[in-house]
């Protein structure tokens, strides 16, 4: 539970780094929280978002080739929630 | 993301650097359009599956994405000269483009020989190159943000009168290219798909594909636009 929360905050930080605090004055950033209708994030910014998750969780977390793997209906609607679990899935170390 | 500072303008660069035993081969430079274009219009579309095998590096156009917007400098000849400077650090490598991104790919290729190994040209606009804004520049269905980017583009840069400037692309211009592998893929939709034609008949030996779908083509037909890309660059290292 700790981990979750953990990563929760760190992507939440991320976020506001990218968006920037004034525009998310009135937004309280959590997992049911959408990319696209509430954070409005441009395209370009969803990039600078992978990247600064490339360089905090390296190798583990391959941004790009999640979103390859999605349909653009499914990156529309994605919530942070659904960024947080896969990030999260990504981080348990593999079976033995 | 990196801020690259080149030619005293700030531009985005992002590197895929791909998986370990991809690292080592030959690299592709991918470029967007113009106005709503940026490294996005890759990075969530082709180049996650061609970062797979090879590096990628994506580049925001001056203007674009999170690149400084300067007031002038769109024309072909001046995004020519930052491409070089973006790319400086690379060995040669392949270059694919899509629409203003392809026209600036190509004359980077004749202007730097040297550096392209090959050339892929996605829905390039070369037909009516002057008259390419109407067309360009987007209708509805963005963001408010992207949309008054954009606008703001076309409103307060150069960027509309450059392009009505820019010489349009030749057959003469493409034969100079000949030994160079090229790919063509146009949209059967598209408003440029003449220039596909163009192509084929100054490069006889250019690889030629029409795709079903408009004018972006990495978005909508991305399927059937990834494998081609893939195929062509990896020929490279057959």
């Amino acid at each position: 539970m700790t981990q979750s929360s953990d990563v929760l905050g760190e992507v939440v930080g991320m976020l506001v780094e990218v968006v920037g605090e004034d525009f998310l004055l009135d937004t309280e950033i959590g997992p049911d929280t959408t990319f696209n209708d509430e954070l409005a994030l441009e395209s370009i910014e969803f990039v600078a978002l992978a990247e600064k998750l490339q360089d905090r969780y390296g190798g583990r977390v391959d941004f790009a080739a999640f979103i390859a793997g999605l349909g653009l209906d499914e990156i529309m609607n994605m919530t942070v929630g659904d960024l947080v679990r896969h990030i999260e899935a990504r981080l348990q170390p593999a079976a033995v | 993301m990196a801020y690259v500072c080149a030619r005293g303008v700030r531009f985005n660069v992002v590197d895929l650097p791909g998986a370990p035993a991809a690292r080592r081969r030959e690299p592709v430079v991918m470029l967007h359009g113009l106005f709503t274009g940026s490294a996005a219009s890759w990075f969530f579309t082709v180049a996650p599956a061609l970062a797979r095998t090879r590096p990628v590096r994506l580049i925001d156009w001056r203007g674009h994405g999170m690149s400084e917007r300067t007031p002038t400098g769109y024309g072909t000849a001046t995004m020519v000269a930052d491409l070089a400077e973006l790319t400086a650090d690379l060995p040669p490598f392949a270059v694919v483009g899509h629409s203003y991104g392809a026209t600036v790919g190509l004359r980077f290729a004749r202007a730097h020989p040297g550096r392209t190994t090959r050339l892929a040209l996605v829905d390039p606009p070369f037909i009516r190159l002057d008259q390419a804004a109407d067309d360009l520049l987007p209708a509805d269905g963005l963001s408010a943000r992207a949309g008054r980017r954009a606008a703001a583009l076309a409103a307060e840069t150069s960027v509309l009168a450059d392009l009505a400037a820019e010489p349009p692309v030749t057959a003469a211009e493409l034969r100079a290219l000949a030994g160079l592998p090229v790919l063509a893929v146009t949209g059967d939709g598209s408003p440029f798909r003449a220039a596909g034609e163009l192509v084929g008949r100054a490069l006889p030996g250019a690889r030629r594909h029409v795709l079903a779908g408009g004018h972006d083509l990495h978005v909508t037909a991305r399927a059937r636009l990834t494998p081609l890309l893939n195929s062509f660059l990896e020929d490279a290292h057959a």
